[in-house]
């Protein structure tokens, strides 16, 4: 097994010779993004749980040892230049880092913290607890993942099921909102086990959970105020609450379906976007997304990790209805360690990814990673968004099409699925329709086509494979099929 | 290495001796790992009367030697520990003598080996099946410093093991060996699979081909362990065991199959397609430890038994306060542990906001937590544990002989009342724990006195309460335990003498249990608290 590439490999595709590449990096995603792997010091155990941008463009990462690093001079082209400098230790496995207002906030096991360096001498010395309003009974499950703070200062805490099934203290499967003023407000139940907590980018508040009880696939979910996302077994702790979420939603049905559930349980949320069980994915983490047009054409869609594949999937997200949905394509494969955090630099000229592999076991191979992703420049042939639409789906696409290909309705391959809701752990893909499709339109510009799909199934996965479409010069989609997660149906 | 790996087994000696020829001689070579304090070989295995010929190579910065001793008299493994305490013991003298004490139960030992120097010395392995602990009496080094040789019988590597070689061209999985041309085959008398024999030849795209018979000593559940770089298969009997094809980096697979006595036909198939290459396999059988089929390398990553899960990682005290925090035996899920220089560790409950376990030597290990999931509490790694209790450490009370008030559950919502604010450390880096109660903030700062290897270890916690709203039959708690007045001092649980100052400390038998609570009385809105815990007890 080969832990540096050399030119001379049996690989064909470039890759520079300083820097050790992903084990499973695939040839042809390489040419448009690079992954590139740090060297940390050999005291370094970079089993990164989160990851931030500081002010002094330096990056952070927190780790599952309770380890904080900066690295200076990650942007540089020359990745053997980052200097690693641990900033703090002895935290409790830390799943969020956050920089404001002068403080590095922390979100651990225990609690949200903020850290500063009072005397300047690189290491922290205050620890100040922000809060610590949630219980924790010792079982090893019981995550806190944290997200950066919103508009006004607050921080939201995603925390994990005591083990997979139960909530033995509270706020165990809740989101919790930690003020700036550091009171904790519950905001939403039902959470079974994150992966990852954070915004999309007109400031809406996510969290993905895993695939498992009351999940038969993973996805990423809308939190909001009062929400319910499925999970019954929180409930518990509702009325703790004090009224301030309103009514109590009622507990899942078990073998119920999304689409009934939104029926009957008014407060359920259903899953914006579901990362197929299998197919994209077995583990979703962090995600996060470039503003700047810098990292390639996919401006405001999500860069989202799975720790088990080793992979970043693509997600578009839009609102139909004032329910939120999308997509979700492949997008790059070959980290090296199951990644479970992700930041997308200010600028868009790197998306750092970092991971462990301890305790599930990732694709990668490797126990540890602190890795970055760059653009080559090179535009991959890829779908770029899949919109719903009243009778089916628009899709754009990064480069010209040639639309003979994508006017034979040949060209598509189509089914529609979904999981039951079950207290039963994970479950088979169900109620499977495949409808038939054909082709409305192809855009005058040749890079958008209009399918008309029949039936739509609310509340199914929608997965479209284009494996006949080619572009103008006649290549094949880099990732041929997006999978859409149809919640409401657009009246235009 | 190819050294045996032997069973301790409670055999007839007379029966052991008639049966089997005297064992071959075995030379093994330890060597300390630098800045770790630790050996790189923590286990030697070799059968019962075996000529040990042992290299000490040091290649740490500080001076280290090697210490081989019978198990304590009370038949337990203390790693070694009497020893080199008795070799703390010598004081001044130790150094003269090389912090080797006058003691029965040394069996053989190196000099002091100095930094990146090493030393030979031959034994002749105890007849009788035990551990026997390896361990540095360099002041300091033994709790985590130490090893066991262990003499046992064996399970047999491979009788008639032949190898057949291969060359190939960019290999990147296993290939279909029917297809294959053999470039060389031969034996292999020594019974384990070596993948090493053609590697001046080429280090890229070779495989072989291993073949014989494994001899099962009895009717039984036997677990295989492989790991392969690139990749390798596993049969026996000609039926899959384990298959690990690449390439992937090396990790072990187990896989548990059932196998009657005698003689089963074993075959593996290992390739290397480029960069690093390694092959590891071993067996097992209930009674029997862990025996490799392939020449075992020390420097290799391990497969982790239970023990190995949750022992290996101390979190070694150097120049200054180290702060650990996890679930902590003890403790709790919100433990937050601090080593101090000196030998002298405390863990500080932010559930309950006080302290709950004091304790001399080693911080912790870290192995349980930083492996695997992380599961589980894990005590404290060093001795002289005081248990303080899971107790709220300020309370009101209706009067000094009501009970104290409930600890926060675990699995209950935070009383409000308490709120934990962190901590901040000095130029030290010595932590002060701060919290409020109703209004009233308090400060902790631990401050460790005396020396642990001197036996005057002692630790001084200082509590600072600040009000500009004093709280009437305001408590604190300082003890609740078994509690033994002696002077002015309190021996609490036999292991630590308590002294407090700065308030009337009021000694209580409260539900069944002792207690000594102190009333907190302000003066200019504050009050202060120094308790002083020593190992050393009255």
């Amino acid at each position: 097994m080969r832990h540096t590439f050399l030119l001379t490999s049996l690989f064909s595709f470039a890759i520079s010779v300083q820097s050790p590449a992903a084990s499973g990096s695939d040839p042809k995603e390489a040419e448009y993004y690079k992954i590139e792997s740090f060297a940390p010091p050999q005291d370094c155990v970079a089993e990164v749980g989160s990851i931030e941008l500081m002010p002094d463009g330096k990056i952070a990462f927190g780790t599952r040892r309770g380890e904080i690093w900066t690295v200076e001079n990650a942007f540089d082209a020359d990745i053997t230049k980052a200097k690693f400098t641990k900033f703090a230790e002895g935290l409790h496995e830390i799943l969020g880092l956050a920089w404001k207002d002068g403080w590095l906030y922390v979100t651990q096991r225990p609690e949200l913290s903020r850290l500063k360096d009072k005397d300047g001498d690189g290491r922290a010395d205050i620890f100040e607890t922000v809060n610590a309003g949630w219980s924790i009974t010792g079982d090893y499950h019981e995550y806190a993942f944290g997200s950066r703070p919103d508009k006004q200062g607050n921080i939201y805490v995603a925390l994990c099921l005591t083990g997979s099934f139960h909530s033995n203290a509270p706020w165990r499967g809740w989101c919790v909102r930690i003020t700036p003023d550091g009171k904790m407000q519950p905001f939403a139940a039902g959470l079974r086990s994150p992966g990852g907590i954070g915004f999309i980018p007109d400031g809406e508040i996510f969290y993905d959970d895993n695939q498992g009880v009351w999940n038969g696939s993973s996805s990423l979910k809308h939190l909001k105020q009062g929400a319910f996302e499925g999970h019954p077994e929180p409930l518990k702790w509702w009325d703790l609450a004090n009224g301030a979420l309103g009514k109590k939603p009622l507990a899942t049905v078990d073998k119920s379906r999304v689409e009934a559930e939104r029926k009957h349980n008014p407060n359920y949320v259903p899953p914006a976007v579901v990362l197929p069980h299998a197919h994209v994915g077995n583990s979703p983490t962090a995600w996060d997304w470039d503003e700047s047009g810098k990292f390639g054409p996919f401006t405001k869609q999500l860069f989202i990790a799975d720790q088990t594949f080793s992979t970043l999937n693509r997600i578009f997200i839009e609102k139909v209805n004032d329910v939120y949905h999308g997509a979700c394509f492949p997008f790059l494969k070959g980290l090296r360690s199951g990644p479970i955090g992700v930041r997308m630099s200010g600028d868009g000229t790197a998306l750092f990814v970092g991971g462990s592999d301890r305790g599930w076991g990732a694709r990668g191979g490797y126990p540890a990673a602190i890795e970055r992703v760059r653009w080559t420049g090179k535009v991959p042939f890829e779908i770029h968004e899949m919109r719903a639409k009243p009778d089916g789906f628009e899709l754009t696409f990064t480069s010209p099409i040639d639309p003979a290909s994508a006017k034979n309705p040949d060209s598509y391959k189509a089914r529609e699925y979904t999981w039951a809701l079950r207290e039963e752990y994970g479950g088979p893909e169900v109620d499977e329709v495949i409808p038939k499709i054909e082709v409305v339109s192809v855009g005058q510009d040749a890079k958008s086509v209009r399918i008309k799909v029949t039936p739509l199934t609310k509340g199914h996965v929608h997965q479209i494979s284009l494996l006949g479409v080619k572009s103008a010069e006649g290549q094949n989609l880099l990732h041929p099929t997006g999978y859409y997660t149809l919640n409401e149906i657009p009246k235009k | 290495m190819n050294h045996p790996t032997c069973l301790a087994l409670a055999l007839s000696l007379t029966s052991l001796l008639s049966a089997d020829p005297p064992p071959a001689p075995v030379t093994v070579t330890v060597k300390t790992k630098p800045a770790q304090m630790k050996y790189d070989l923590e286990r030697i295995n070799v059968a019962p009367g075996t000529q040990v010929t042992l290299t000490l190579q040091n290649d740490d910065d500080l001076p280290h030697n090697l210490v081989l001793c019978k198990a304590k008299n009370d038949g337990t493994n203390d790693k070694g520990l009497e020893v080199a305490t008795a070799a703390w013991n010598l004081g001044e003298a130790g150094m003269k003598q090389e912090w080797i004490p006058e003691n029965p139960r040394i069996i053989a030992h190196t000099k002091m080996v100095n930094p990146h120097q090493s030393e030979t010395i031959t034994f002749t392995a105890p007849m009788i099946s035990a551990d026997y602990p390896f361990v540095c009496t360099f002041p300091g080094h033994a709790m985590v410093m130490n090893g066991a040789l262990h003499v046992g019988i064996c399970l047999p590597p491979i009788k008639n093991l032949h190898y057949r070689y291969y060359t190939g061209d960019k290999l990147v999985k296993l290939p279909d060996f029917a297809k294959l041309t053999g470039v060389e085959e031969g034996q292999l008398p020594s019974g384990r699979m070596e993948i090493t024999q053609h590697q001046n030849d080429r280090s890229d795209d070779y495989a072989y081909e291993f073949e014989g018979a494994l001899d099962c000593p009895k009717d039984g559940d036997y677990t295989f362990y492989m790991s392969a770089d690139a990749g390798a298969q596993l049969l026996i009997d000609g039926k899959n065991v384990i298959k690990a094809d690449g390439p992937r980096p090396a990790k072990f697979h187990d896989k548990k199959i059932n196998l009657t006595k005698g003689e089963h036909a074993i075959k593996v198939h290992y390739y290397q397609g480029d960069a690093y290459a390694s092959f590891h396999l071993s067996w097992k059988t209930p009674g029997f430890p862990e025996a490799w089929l392939t020449p075992a390398e020390t420097d290799h990553e391990k497969r982790m038994d239970e023990k190995n899960q949750t022992e290996g990682m101390p979190l070694v005290v150097t120049n200054e306060p180290r702060i650990y925090r996890n679930f902590i035996a003890g403790c709790g899920p919100r433990g937050i542990a601090v080593g101090y220089p000196g030998g002298v560790n405390i863990c500080w409950d932010a559930d309950q906001m006080n302290l709950a376990l004091i304790w001399e030597g080693a911080f912790m290990d870290a192995k349980r937590h930083w492996s695997a999931r992380g599961k589980g509490d894990q005590p404290p790694l060093g001795y002289g544990v005081a248990n303080l209790g899971k107790e709220r450490a300020l309370a009101v009370l209706g009067s000094n002989t009501a009970p104290w008030t409930p600890a926060q559950k675990n699995d209950q919502p935070h009383d409000p009342a308490y709120t934990f604010h962190g901590y901040e450390l000095d130029a030290q880096r010595n932590p002060t724990f701060r919290y409020d109660f109703k209004g009233v903030n308090v400060t902790e700062t631990f401050v460790p006195e005396g020396d642990q290897k001197s036996g005057t270890a002692s630790i001084k916690r200082i509590v600072k309460l600040s009000t500009n709203k004093p709280v009437d039959n305001l408590y604190f708690l300082a003890l609740a335990g078994p509690v033994e007045a002696k002077d002015n001092a309190f021996n609490f649980n036999k292991t630590v003498s308590v002294t407090i100052n700065g308030g009337t400390p009021l000694a209580r038998k409260s539900v069944g249990r002792d207690e000594v609570v102190l009333p907190v009385v302000f003066t200019n809105e504050k009050a202060e608290f120094i308790i002083n815990y020593s190992w050393n007890l009255k």
